[in-house]
């Protein structure tokens, strides 16, 4: 998982998402007037995105870093790692839910005027 | 009925976000194998490598394949009838979607006809202490030389679909 993480989501999350993110509004020009009500799908979406980093870095991360150190110290019983473990499993359909709604707004575009079309 | 689904854009919307999740959920795993599979032969424990397998096969038999299979199938073929495609579908200009089908259907091939019985017999085979011998050494080549190829495949399908290379629209979906 580490691996995946390490190798995988994170550079796809925290670099290729954002830069391409970023240049896609510039090139769809919608930079002008940005915080406008036709936006809101973009602006909320972006704010989903923003939670789940948050969310999987200074959250997720440390706990399964912490689960482990325990599991290769032997101490994969106790009663931290249960409890570090319930974590990570309330915290999986919350990302698969964040996810979900990000590629509805994304595909969607509520309220944008233009319907699934690039605009 | 199906001249009211025909351009109907809610059902555009719809089939779009159940087939653009469904290749988000279904091919995902594949760029994740290509991290996990050579994993399993750099395991110290042969628990360890088991457990990575049989991880792999429950996400290919449980997520990728009845996504891939049921998800992307129906939600494609409804999307190519509800954008008219159907009219003209072997016309040059359709050569990505049908270039796209191509690969789909290769992939799926490879996918249900090599990798996951070769999958299966290697869980198999490491539960009955067969780990070490040449066949299991030679299915481990296959997964791992099928997984890369798989993954490219993937990509291939996303790029065709995105890019739709000489449908004369570019990445614009309604055209």
């Amino acid at each position: 998982m580490t691996a995946i993480d390490s190798r995988l989501v994170t550079p796809v999350a925290l670099v290729t998402q954002p830069v391409t993110g970023v240049l896609l509004i510039f090139n769809r020009d919608i930079n002008h007037g940005f915080f406008a009500a036709r936006h809101l799908w973009l602006i909320i979406a972006i704010v989903f995105y923003a939670i789940i980093i948050y969310m999987s870095y200074i959250v997720s991360r440390p706990r399964v870093r912490r689960m482990i150190s325990l599991l290769e110290a032997g101490d994969g019983q106790g009663e931290e790692f249960t409890r570090l473990d319930a974590t990570s499993k309330m915290l999986g359909p919350i990302f698969g839910l964040l996810t979900t709604a990000i590629v509805i707004l994304m595909i969607w575009k509520p309220g944008s005027g233009c319907g699934v079309q690039i605009c | 009925m199906f001249a009211s689904f025909v351009y109907n854009d809610t059902w555009f919307a719809l089939l779009l976000v159940l087939h653009v999740s469904g290749a988000i959920i279904g091919l995902g795993p594949s760029f994740a194998f290509s991290i996990i599979g050579p994993a399993i032969g750099k395991q110290e424990a042969p628990a360890a490598s088991l457990a990575l397998m049989k991880v792999m096969e429950k996400i290919e038999r449980g997520l990728v394949l009845p996504i891939l299979i049921v998800v992307q199938l129906t939600t494609g073929i409804l999307l190519i009838f509800n954008r008219h495609l159907d009219a003209g579908f072997f016309h040059s200009n359709r050569a990505w979607l049908l270039a796209g089908i191509g690969v789909y259907i290769v992939a799926m091939v490879i996918s249900m006809g090599v990798n996951v019985p070769a999958m299966g017999k290697l869980i198999h085979m490491a539960e009955n202490g067969q780990a070490g011998t040449p066949e299991f050494g030679k299915l481990v080549k296959v997964t791992q030389s099928l997984g890369p190829v798989l993954t490219v495949l993937a990509l291939a399908i996303m790029v065709l679909m995105i890019w739709k290379p000489g449908g004369g629209c570019g990445p614009l979906i309604r055209c």
